[in-house]
């Protein structure tokens, strides 16, 4: 299945779908020496899909200390634009984009990634995240 | 984006690493916001240095651009760090004080020339000048009262344009993004504190719209630093025009694209206050004042307070469960100052530079309550330091202090 994107920060990355349907506050909400994302799990190596981020402005360099322990997610897909997020995956070399539809995205890895690891594609030439 | 040749230079690398990575950080940031080009700034301010923020990540990461080469290109200042002083004795532990050391270290060798959160009472920016500021208060009194534009740039934003001496040319870089949206009529409140409840109040109406406020009277620049930095608790507005204190009111108001209007009277603040009310508790307690940092004129008048006060003392009163922390730049500390300072050690009266209570975990200092003139710091060290707190008059925190304490505020 493919979804249309917008990249924010260009870059192509695989992983697995990691899907949080909530706001993520990347001070508070990530243990940084696990990478692990409280009421998920590590992020390492996968595709976030996720509505944004909020709260603190130290987010970006949250991601950054994940990014330099090998701990940070390979791509964001975000319904929500923020500078402070766009900062933090620049400087810590993650692709992000913004989803176009984002409840059709949402419904769809919802039903179909729930008990089963789904992969994720993003190539951001295409502007397309495909997801397997 | 339009970028100059020199711009593409920078993104390259060819002027170095660390100018490349801001100058990336730029672009993408400018790019999703719809910026159709970059703007030169006179002045970096950057916000998120205490070691209690940005931990480890956030040293490292200023360490790593300082390895990548990096520099500031324009006039750069920086937040206020956390208090390295001790109270009642108590100190943070020498590991985090090292921390917050380094952090400082790394800063001083990028080039930043000075800490404190009003920037504008120690290099005031002319009218016109375009900026990159991302302590809240100090960019509401840049484009609200000075008419330098800056938006606030949170996060290692500031940090990256200070690198390139250049920002995205966005929200109120331009005349667009300047126009007020809400208008609000207010009844003027006599008070200090109730003239900084109105602006927590109006920051709550108005989300991230930039008002158009007419009614409200300041006294002086203290009140009006107040009103604003409760605006920016409350609000990520970087704007608020006050008539008749905003240049270009005026024009502002003929081009205001009011789709809200709103009447905030004096028994709609009393009742919002009311709300507020809250009791002390007892212990150890830290009285503040300096949230936003004094300006000179300003420390000058609390000091001669405070030692008209001291002489209605005498020597008796023991003072060996509170301090009271005067918070401010360090430029200001002038002979003067550390006279009148001289006299009033004994009442265990600190003049804390280059600091702040806010992002310093003070709970961690063996402090049980703390009273403050500043709804600001009431509102988070309430909420970072966990800590019992309230806000009452300046001169009532003085009275507090010297004579004996009250129970309630707000």
């Amino acid at each position: 299945m493919e979804f249309k994107v917008k990249p924010l920060v260009p870059g192509d990355a695989e992983g697995v779908i990691a899907i949080v349907n909530k706001y993520i506050s990347f001070l508070g909400d990530i243990d940084l020496d696990s990478g692990a994302l409280s009421g998920y799990g590590p992020l390492k190596g996968k595709i976030l899909i996720f509505p944004g981020s909020r709260g603190s402005t130290v987010g970006p360099y949250v991601i950054y200390g994940l990014s330099k322990k090998s701990l940070a997610p390979n791509a964001m897909i975000v319904k929500d634009l923020d500078p402070l997020l766009i900062a933090g995956c620049v400087i810590s070399s993650i692709p992000l984009a913004l989803a176009n539809d984002w409840s059709n995205l949402i419904n769809y890895v919802e039903k179909h990634c729930n008990g089963r690891e789904c992969l994720g594609k993003l190539l951001s030439n295409s502007r397309v995240l495909i997801i397997e | 984006m339009y970028l100059s040749k020199f711009e593409e230079k920078l993104l390259s690398g060819e002027l170095g690493e660390a100018k490349a990575l801001a100058m990336k950080v730029l672009v993408a940031v400018g790019e999703a916001l719809g910026a159709q080009e970059t703007i030169e700034i006179t002045h970096a301010h950057i916000s998120g240095i205490s070691y209690f923020n940005i931990g480890d990540a956030g040293l490292n990461f200023i360490n790593d651009l300082l390895i990548r080469g990096g520099r500031v290109e324009v006039f750069t200042s920086a937040n206020p760090h956390m208090v390295l002083d001790d109270f009642l004795g108590v100190r943070h532990s020498d590991e985090v004080i090292n921390k917050q050391l380094a952090i400082i270290e790394a800063l001083n060798r990028l080039g930043v020339s000075f800490y404190t959160c009003v920037p504008y009472n120690v290099r005031p920016p002319r009218y016109g000048e375009h900026l990159a500021w991302a302590e809240s208060n100090a960019v509401l009194y840049s484009n609200s009262v000075l008419g330098s534009r800056s938006n606030k740039e949170g996060g290692p934003l500031a940090l990256l344009a200070a690198l390139v001496g250049r920002t995205y040319k966005s929200g109120v870089h331009l005349k667009d993004g300047r126009i007020p949206e809400v208008l609000i009529d207010v009844e003027s409140p006599q008070s200090p504190v109730e003239k900084s409840f109105l602006g927590l109040m109006i920051g709550d109406l108005i989300g991230n719209r930039i008002p158009y406020v007419r009614g409200i009277k300041f006294s002086n620049n203290y009140e009006l630093k107040a009103f604003l930095s409760s605006i920016g608790t409350s609000s990520n507005t970087a704007m608020t025009v006050i008539e008749p204190v905003t240049p270009d009111y005026r024009e502002l108001f003929a081009d205001g694209d009011f789709k809200e209007r709103l009447m905030v009277t004096y028994n709609d603040l009393k009742k919002y206050m009311d709300g507020l009310r809250r009791e002390l508790s007892g212990g150890r307690g830290l009285y503040l004042i300096g949230c936003p940092h004094l300006s000179y004129r300003e420390l000058k008048t609390v000091l001669m307070k405070l030692a008209v006060m001291a002489s209605k003392v005498g020597g008796y009163t023991p003072f060996n469960d509170r301090e009271l922390w005067i918070t401010t730049h360090k430029s200001f500390l002038d002979r003067d100052v550390v006279n009148m300072l001289g006299k009033l050690s004994r009442y265990n009266v600190k003049v804390i530079s280059d600091g702040c209570a806010i992002v310093s975990r003070i709970d961690r200092l063996g402090i049980n309550y703390m009273v403050t003139d500043s709804i600001k710091a009431c509102n988070y060290v309430s909420r970072l330091s966990k800590l019992p707190v309230v806000t009452v008059e300046l001169d009532e925190l003085v009275r507090w202090y010297f004579l004996g304490r009250g129970i309630e505020g707000f």
